[in-house]
């Protein structure tokens, strides 16, 4: 595999700005909780549109549509969308699917799926835990059967996000007759595939999964392939709180220099600046340690797994901190649904679920 | 393995809180906290205890289903002087039973009648304002709600503006009043009005109870993050009010406020509720798995599970401190600001395992079974739902009741003399 090849300054900050000029044109509350009535609680015209500007291919081969970007390179996308408190499945596509994809060899179904998700047509989504979001791969039940020429596949995934809109899914199973586990591509239509769909707790759409004798293509078999999609997913994670967390203390600081009691704006009093000084250094940390984590992925350092743990303490304990503290200095406009600021709570909260909490990181660490 | 016993914990401090020899209470605490829990395991109706499993959201007419059962037995005014139909009892008797009535999961007491405008009344009311408006208090046959909070006036109530002008035997109130909690629901309102424009704003409060059915009032939903319908704007335009709705004299307002405050001290740490959410969080962790454990049996969630023990022994001793002083004749005061401050953290901490236990097997939030009985498809365990609901909603607990920062703020004048 083709090495990524950083993106230039002058590029890099003409992202950036066009990043934040669509969230501002085009994803205000507004605009946020009409995407959020969509069946998928996204919208897949934006996705789309997503695609169109490039931004869906950024760290995709070049000969496959892409721009051949490295992960550093892809964090302002992943924080934008932290930011803009983005519905829309970045993660998912561009840190679970991708993750995986890039990490198999060239072939035909692989560089098919990847050049789709470049142009923003391909919505795959990611279906690998079953009973709980901690599921390592030995623990999986879902399994696939050798047919002719093909699998099927039998079993159940949870809360799988974005698969109602998705037009394809991949989805990890143990091969009957083998050890190991192993990645499959079921199409979107394919028969014996119920969903059953249900809001999750920042107001977005996950899905339970049936599979009756599936029909499904093998990617890959073995570990690698799930590890390369939730270490890629795991960075872009962090990197979207990290963003998360840059608007929260933006509002927040606006919010208290606005707010008067007691005859003049919250924001002189002492104590409530110490704790937005705080608040910022929180953000600054998990920005430097997002980037750091992201440059030893493109470096491919040994001990990333390690780095990955660290990650999940600092992001997790520095969000819980400052989504929180961002409500309470809200007052109690920080409970109502006009202002964004629970939803960033919100957003926080499943990331978390998704990549556990700080204590379970930490006795990894301590265990290791 | 020793588990701690939240049973064991309250009685002896509950004991220990009438251990002067000139205070020997006239009930005896370990008996009537067993007497509590009992009747509540007894008599709450199963259909409520079904809901309160379930974390699901009681109704108007659940909650006031329970509040007539415990009046029965005579326990929902027990707190109230005997004159007033109530049984005298002192703060630990009292405390005890809310204790109790949290721990057994019953429909949450809303304080607004029971505990506020009622003891108002009582205390600072006309013999006439007592005859029309107590019985309705005590037979739930009347709602109330708070208007304090105006969008102008959140910690700094004092510069409240609604406005009451007085025109012979009525006053014209005009203002807004905001998150004014089940006034969706609510007969009446205690509200505090400007009457007078003197120096110091406090002085120029009153308070007025105020028939939410009168023309001009209007009660506007506030759709909050937990996703649940409980608060309220109660637009107040021109509404017209008899005088004799005026409770005590013009600028009594902040009087009544402060002794409503007081009286909120001891009930706002929520003891009952943490012990019980404390053992839900076990209940769940026990039977939600963690790749290929249970949650409950993770080294991380035992060490966390220690950390909240710790914290409610903690609050415990706190408040039983309190009570005891308070049992023998000392005012809880700005002291119990404390109780306040580690109530809303205790629930907060507690919350924040309780959702990431959940989490392990994905948060789906179906709000259609916060306060309804959902037989749709459902994600994760019938309490989810309910559970998630009062994560997102303890959130407001350092907030609201005069927020974590003013109770810090009160602390440090009135007891570190800052």
């Amino acid at each position: 595999m083709k090495t990524a090849r950083p993106m230039d300054a002058a590029s890099r900050a003409m992202l950036e700005d066009s990043l934040e000029r669509y969230s501002r044109e085009h994803y205000d509350r507004a605009a946020w909780r009409a995407f959020g009535r969509e069946p998928d609680g996204y919208a897949t015209a934006v996705w789309a549109q997503l695609g169109e500007f490039g931004w869906l291919g950024l760290g995709l081969p070049e000969e496959l549509g892409g721009m051949g970007a490295s992960l550093c390179d892809l964090l302002p996308l992943a924080m934008a969308a932290g930011r803009g408190l983005w519905r829309d499945p970045v993660l998912e596509r561009l840190g679970f699917a991708s993750g995986a994809l890039l990490a198999l060899p060239p072939g035909a179904l692989r560089d098919r799926l990847l050049a789709g998700i470049a142009e923003g047509r391909e919505r795959l989504a990611y279906a690998h835990h079953e009973r709980s979001l901690a599921d390592a791969a030995a623990t999986l039940t879902t399994r696939a059967e050798a047919r002719v020429g093909a699998h099927v596949i039998t079993g159940g995934k949870s809360f799988v996000l974005a698969a109602v809109s998705s037009t394809g899914l991949l989805v990890s199973a143990r091969i009957a007759g083998s050890a190991d586990p192993g990645l499959f591509y079921v199409k979107g239509d394919a028969p014996g595939l119920t969903l059953a769909a249900y809001t999750t707790v920042d107001d977005r759409v996950a899905a339970d999964i049936r599979f009756t004798q599936t029909p499904a293509e093998l990617l890959a078999a073995g570990t690698a392939t799930l590890n390369a999609a939730h270490t890629r997913a795991a960075i872009l994670a962090a990197a979207q709180a990290a963003g998360v967390l840059q608007a929260v203390n933006t509002a927040t600081l606006a919010h208290l220099k606005t707010r008067q009691q007691f005859g003049k704006p919250l924001a002189q009093f002492q104590a409530l600046q110490h704790r937005l000084v705080d608040m910022h250094i929180l953000q600054l940390e998990s920005a430097a340690l997002v980037q750091a984590v992201a440059t030893a992925y493109d470096a491919q350092a040994p001990h990333l797994e390690r780095q990955l743990w660290q990650l999940r303490v600092q992001s997790a304990r520095a969000a819980r901190v400052v989504t929180q503290q961002g409500i309470q200095l809200h007052g109690a406009m920080g409970m109502t649904d006009e202002l964004p600021i629970g939803d960033y709570y919100k957003r926080i909260l499943l990331l978390d679920s998704l990549f556990g909490s700080a204590d379970t990181a930490l006795e990894r660490l301590a265990a290791a | 393995m020793s588990t701690y016993d939240s049973r064991r914990g309250g009685t002896a401090l509950a004991v220990a809180a009438t251990d002067h020899p000139d205070m020997q209470p006239a009930f005896d605490p370990q008996q009537f906290r067993a007497e509590v829990r009992a009747f509540c395991r007894d008599s709450l109706p199963p259909d409520l205890a079904a809901k309160s499993r379930r974390h699901e959201y009681f109704s108007k007419e659940d909650r006031i289903r329970w509040q007539r059962i415990l009046h029965a037995r005579g326990w929902y005014a027990g707190h109230w002087p005997q004159a007033y139909g109530g049984q005298g009892w002192g703060p630990l008797q009292r405390f005890i039973c809310v204790e109790e009535l949290e721990y057994t999961g019953t429909p949450w007491l809303t304080h607004f009648g029971i505990s506020f405008a009622g003891p108002v009344i009582y205390t600072f009311g006309s013999d006439s304002q007592k005859q029309r408006y107590l019985p309705g208090i005590l037979n739930s046959d009347t709602w109330w709600c708070q208007g304090f909070s105006e969008p102008g006036a959140g910690s700094d109530l004092a510069s409240l503006r609604t406005r009451a002008v007085r025109h012979g035997d009525h006053y014209r109130v005009t203002g807004q009043k905001t998150w004014t909690t089940m006034a969706q629901w609510s007969d009446m309102m205690f509200c505090l009005v400007r009457t007078g424009a003197e120096k110091r704003p406090q002085q120029g409060i009153s308070f007025l109870l105020i028939d939410l059915k009168s023309p001009g009032v209007t009660v506007r939903p506030i759709a909050t993050i937990d996703r649940c319908h409980h608060i309220n704007e109660v637009f107040l335009d021109d509404v017209e009010v008899p005088v004799g709705n005026l409770v005590g004299r013009e600028g009594d307002g902040w009087t009544c406020t402060k002794f409503i405050v007081s009286n909120e001290r001891l009930l706002v740490t929520e003891l009952g509720k943490a012990k019980r959410l404390l053992e839900e969080l076990r209940v769940l962790a026990a039977m939600t798995r963690d790749g290929d454990r249970f949650v409950a049996e993770t080294f991380s969630f035992r060490r966390r599970l220690a950390e909240l023990e710790v914290q409610l022994a903690t609050l415990e001793a706190l408040a039983y401190a309190a009570v005891s002083a308070a049992e023998g004749g000392v005012a809880p005061g700005p002291a119990a600001s404390v109780l306040k401050i580690r109530g809303s953290e205790m629930q907060q901490a507690i919350f924040d395992a309780i959702i990431e236990v959940l989490g392990h097997g994905g948060l789906a939030f179906q709000t259609e079974a916060i306060a309804a009985e959902c037989h749709a498809y459902r994600h994760g365990p019938e309490s989810q739902a309910g559970l998630l609901f009062e994560h997102l909603h303890s959130r407001a607990t350092s907030i609201y009741g005069g927020s974590n920062e003013i109770q810090r703020h009160i602390l440090a004048k009135a007891v570190l003399g800052l």
